[in-house]
This record gives C-alpha cells, sequence and structure tokens, in this order.
C-alpha cells in the first residue's frame, strides 16, 4: 500500500487516522488481528518506531488491544467503534465549520447548502 | 589471510595464463623444429621462450605494482579496505602472492629450460654456443663460476630475489605517492625518485655487508640479503599505510 | 553506537569535514542530509574506517575505531567498487570470504527481490542495476552499523520501493542506519532523525516526528531553512 502523507504532520498521527477509519467503515472486523508493528511498517513504508507509536496511540484510545505474545487485535467493544465514529465525525463537522467560518459563511447559508445536491468537483487541484 | 592471497591470485590470472599460453605456443615451435630437424623453427621457439621467459617475469612484477596503485586509488580500494583486515595483511598477501608468483615462474622456465637442453643433448646437436653464452653470462656475475646446474639455479635465485626486491620497493613507492604525496604536484615524479634513491641505498648498504668467499654460497647470500631487504620494504610500507593511508 | 568527536578531514586547500561531534544511537534510522559536496560522503568513510581523519576521532561501541571494527560495519559508497571481473555471485561469495555477519540466503533473497541473478556481469550492470545489487550485498550483512551513501541515486520508482522496504526490514533495537541522501523527501516518511551538514559543519539533529508535532514543518520546510541562499560547496 502506498499512501500519501503530508510531511508537515506526525505521521504517526496520519497512519492512525487511516486506521480508524478502517476500523468504523467495517474494513478492519472487531477481533482481527492486526499485522506486528514490522509488517505495518512495511505496509506503510514507514519507520518501526512510528509504527509501534501507533499501535500505542491506538491502544490508549481503546481501539486495540493487546494480547501478550499474539499481537494486537481491533476492539471487540461495539460500543467504542460508535463513539469513534461519533468523534470522527465530529472532527470532520469541526473542520467544516472552521473552513466555512473563514469564508464568512453563516450557519444558516450553510444547513441551506448542505441541504442542495454536492455540486461536481471542478478538477482544480488542491495547492499545499 | 589466504582469502586475500586467493584474491590477489585472481587479480593477475588472466595474465598469467596468457603467459602460459605463449610459452605452451613457443614450447610446441621448438619441440617440433627439433625432432623435424627443422633448424629455424628449433631457434624461432627457443628465443620465444627465452623472451616469454624474461618478459613475463618482468611483467608479472610491473603488473603487481600496477595492481596495487589501482588498488589504492580506484574506488576498488573498498573491497579491501572495507573489510576486516590491517595493512600488514593486505600488504602482506600481496608482497607474498608476488614473490610467490615470481619464484614459481623462475622455477616453471627454469624447469622448461634444463628440459629443453636436455632434449637438445639427447639429439646430439651442438650446442656449445648455447653453453658459450651461458658460461660468458656466470663470468659476467662471477669470473670463479663454471657452467653447472648449481650455478645457474643460484644466479636464477638471485636475480628472482633481485627483482622481488625491486618490487617491493615499487610499493614503497607507490604508497608514498598516495599517501605523504597524494594532491601533490609531481608525486609521481617524485616517487620515482624516491624508488632510485631507495634501490641505490639498499644496494650500497648490501656491499658492505660481508659475505661468504665462494662463488655459489656467495649467490645464495646475496640472494639472502634481497629477501631480507624486500621484507624491511615490506614493514615500511605496511606501516605507511596503516597509519597515514586513506583510500 | 558510534560517535564522532570533533572529527575534520583536510582535502588539500578544502576541509571536507569541519570538527564534527556526532552520536548515532543504535534502534534508529539517521538520515544524513546536505547538498553533494557538504562532507556526508568524507564522515561516513572515516566512520567506515576507509579515510583518515586529519584531527579528531571516531569511537565505535565506546572505542576508537579500529580494523576490527569493521567486522561490525557496513558501508555501501555511492560509486560501483566491485573488481571487474566479478559476477554478482562473485560478490556474494566475496562478502561470505570476510564478513562472519554475511548471509548468503539473506543475499539470494535480496537479489531475487531486487530481479537480479548471480550470472549477471557487474562490469555490464546498468546503474539502476548497480545501485541495487549494492544494496542487496550491504543488507546481506547483518551489521552493527549500516551505512548507505545515496542508496537510491539512479534508481527507478519500483526499484526504490525495494530498497526502502529492505531499509525498514533492518531496523532492528541493536543497529544503526545511516542513509545519506541529498533528496531530503525521500527518506521523509522512514527516518527517525535528521542529520542536517551544511558545508562540512554539522548543523543539527532533528527527530522528524517532533519536528512535525513541535513545529508543525516538514523536514523539507527545516531543510529548506538551513541551507537557503547557500550552495553546497565550500569555496
Amino acid at each position: 500500500m502506498t499512501m500519501k502523507y503530508n510531511a508537515s504532520v506526525p505521521i504517526y498521527l496520519q497512519v492512525v487516522d487511516s486506521i480508524r477509519e478502517k476500523i468504523v467503515t467495517g474494513k478492519m472486523s472487531p477481533g482481527e488481528k492486526l499485522p506486528s508493528g514490522r509488517d505495518l511498517a512495511l505496509m506503510y513504508t514507514i519507520n518501526p518506531n512510528t509504527a509501534a507509536r501507533v499501535y500505542q496511540t491506538l491502544e490508549q484510545q481503546k481501539l486495540l488491544f493487546t494480547k501478550r505474545g499474539l499481537g494486537s487485535f481491533v476492539t471487540e467493544d461495539q460500543e467504542r467503534v460508535i463513539a469513534l465514529r461519533e468523534e470522527m465525525a465530529q472532527e470532520l463537522l469541526r473542520d467544516f465549520l472552521e473552513g466555512l467560518d473563514r469564508l464568512g459563511i453563516s450557519r444558516e447559508d450553510a444547513i441551506e447548502m448542505i441541504k442542495l445536491p454536492a455540486p461536481a468537483a471542478k478538477g482544480q487541484k488542491d495547492t499545499d | 589471510m589466504s582469502k586475500l592471497f586467493k584474491y590477489e591470485f585472481r587479480k593477475s590470472l588472466f595474465s598469467k595464463l596468457i603467459f602460459v599460453g605463449i610459452t605452451g605456443v613457443m614450447e610446441i615451435v621448438y619441440l617440433i623444429g627439433l625432432f623435424r630437424d627443422l633448424e629455424d623453427m628449433m631457434v624461432i621457439g627457443m628465443l620465444g621462450l627465452f623472451f616469454t621467459a624474461l618478459a613475463g617475469i618482468s611483467f608479472i612484477g610491473i603488473e603487481s605494482i600496477l595492481i596495487l596503485y589501482r588498488d589504492l586509488t580506484t574506488k576498488q580500494s573498498y573491497m579491501l579496505f572495507m573489510t576486516p583486515n590491517n595493512s600488514y595483511k593486505i600488504l602482506g598477501s600481496k608482497a607474498l602472492e608476488n614473490a610467490f608468483s615470481v619464484l614459481l615462474s623462475g622455477v616453471f622456465f627454469g624447469g622448461m629450460a634444463a628440459l629443453d637442453f636436455f632434449l637438445l643433448g639427447r639429439k646430439n646437436i651442438q650446442i656449445k654456443d648455447i653453453l658459450d653464452i651461458l658460461t660468458s653470462m656466470l663470468k659476467e656475475v662471477d669470473p670463479r663460476l663454471q657452467i653447472s646446474a648449481p650455478a645457474l639455479a643460484a644466479l636464477l635465485l638471485m636475480i628472482l630475489c633481485s627483482w622481488v626486491l625491486q618490487i617491493t620497493t615499487g610499493y614503497l613507492a607507490v604508497v608514498l605517492a598516495c599517501t605523504f604525496l597524494s594532491g601533490k604536484k609531481g608525486a609521481a615524479v617524485i616517487s620515482f625518485v624516491f624508488y632510485i634513491a631507495i634501490s641505490m641505498l639498499t644496494g650500497w648498504i648490501s656491499k658492505k655487508i660481508p659475505g661468504p668467499k665462494e662463488a655459489i654460497p656467495l649467490l645464495i647470500f646475496e640472494a639472502c640479503i634481497f629477501l631480507a631487504w624486500s621484507i624491511v620494504m615490506y614493514f615500511i610500507t605496511a606501516w605507511i599505510m596503516d597509519k597515514k593511508l586513506s583510500v | 553506537m558510534l560517535e564522532s568527536r570533533e572529527i575534520t578531514k583536510v582535502f588539500g586547500r578544502k576541509t571536507a569535514v569541519d570538527h564534527i561531534s556526532l552520536k548515532l544511537e543504535p534502534g534508529y534510522i539517521y538520515a544524513m542530509l546536505g547538498p553533494n559536496g557538504s562532507g556526508k560522503t568524507t564522515w561516513m568513510k572515516m566512520a567506515a574506517g576507509l579515510i583518515k581523519p586529519a584531527s579528531g576521532e571516531m569511537y565505535y561501541a565506546g572505542r576508537p575505531l579500529d580494523v576490527n571494527s569493521r567486522r561490525d560495519i557496513a558501508y555501501m559508497s555511492t560509486e560501483p567498487y566491485f573488481y571487474n571481473w566479478m559476477t554478482a555471485a562473485d560478490v556474494g561469495k566475496y562478502y561470505q570470504d570476510f564478513f562472519e555477519d554475511f548471509s548468503m540466503e539473506k543475499y539470494h533473497r535480496l537479489l531475487s527481490d531486487m530481479e537480479l541473478t548471480g550470472d549477471l556481469k557487474t562490469r555490464s550492470l546498468s546503474s539502476g542495476m548497480m545501485a541495487k545489487l549494492k544494496i542487496a550485498v550491504t543488507m546481506a550483512r547483518d551489521a552493527r552499523v549500516i551505512m548507505l551513501d545515496e542508496p537510491l541515486n539512479g534508481i527507478d520508482l519500483l526499484a526504490r520501493d525495494q530498497i526502502m522496504k529492505s531499509i525498514v526490514e533492518a531496523v532492528s533495537p541493536d543497529r544503526i542506519l545511516l542513509i545519506s541522501s541529498h533528496l531530503v523527501e525521500e527518506l521523509e516518511t522512514v527516518a527517525d532523525y535528521a542529520v542536517f551538514i551544511k558545508q562540512s559543519h554539522l548543523i543539527e539533529v532533528r527527530g522528524l516526528e517532533e519536528l512535525r508535532a513541535s513545529e508543525g514543518i516538514s523536514v523539507v520546510d527545516r531543510y529548506r531553512r538551513i541551507y537557503a541562499n547557500a550552495g553546497g560547496e565550500n569555496e
């Protein structure tokens, strides 16, 4: 897998986000065994120390658990996954609203815009 | 060290095989001439063998110096100097391989010459001219020497050992050029002058050392002196490499 | 642990490395960054014992670097250095003859990963194939220190992935990996630390995640800040 990274944001956070998304969307199912730290590093072409930190962070967020000697597994706690979906949705919403605020669009207008069908992308590229 | 030795041998294998090949051809020419009584072919073969021997032994030494130069100045130097071998071992394998090759070629060509003369004698061919040349060569070295197998063998040994000393002195000159003189203008010329100076110095000191009185022991004694000098050159060169060399 | 203390190397009038003190710890990948001619290669060659410093000293495992350190230190130079007569198989045999930590099995695996075969003549390899061969034979050593000088030079995209993979695989708690590059982004995701060398001086050693977390900038941004308005050559 090749992932495009934002070089200004810690790599481990980006990989954490990628795995969180997989858990929420069901690409990784509850109780599923995760690759070893080394394999994760190879999959994402990242440093194994970074991979270890990814698992550390996910474990702190109670999204995975470690069985000694067996490896790491996706949490089996469905409520945690539902909560995660909520967290991620809130994050997106926050970013979205912040963006609209910067453009000076009011909440009311924003609500109207959401109701309209999504405009087709104009093929403009993000310039970073 | 046997592994270093193996790779040193490998580096000059190609040219050695070429000389063995030429020698084989010349020997065949000689033998055909001898057994078919074709005097021209025999003489061509004989001269060919003589010059191949001379060129072969000279080339082995010169090539060894060139290989050292290449092993110090090109990227191939990493092949030697990234291995856990110190300069004494690296240079030692080169010096030993070379002395071994020179002496072995001496035995090889000397043995062939002896065999070819023997065959000549068996055919009852007049070899007086050749013997005259050999005798005058011996007289040149020491008027007391009579033509005999031991005298010729001792002479050959002395010549080979003096050649080994020339080569080890050459190593020293190359290493000087790659260390103290590295990057300096005229490094090649200065190291060549060094080479001449060291050769003269070793020759001058050697003459001062009293040796045996008889002719053949004197030759063997001289051979030993040359070898001793070669060992001195080796230690000086390896010491400089160890302390100063960057590749 | 590999360390240089106030190490300096002068070539003629040019000071290639100027009083660099640098300590590398096992378990990490260090990216040595700087323009061509800034002194990266010279530092590495001193650490490999190929070049003798003019002053200062190199230490390995707490002791001054010596011939025996080479048992534990693997160095891969940018330029090809194999003997002309060698095939890829001969190169492996040579390493096996001289390095106890060399694994022929691993070498064969890396060769096939890189789509190379033993019968290839080193003399006639393309620059990309040569780069892959050098990586394969160097990484087949279980060395405590692995130094790769510009391993991604002249490498196509697919081979680059293979090389990055072998670098990530080589990380181990008891191994130092030092990789130089003048192409900064290449090592962005895999390196733990960036060692910035500028005009033969050490500027700083920075943790890459730390740089991103605390300053919100990439190693490329940092690189630009350090090297702006400065060439690599010291004149």
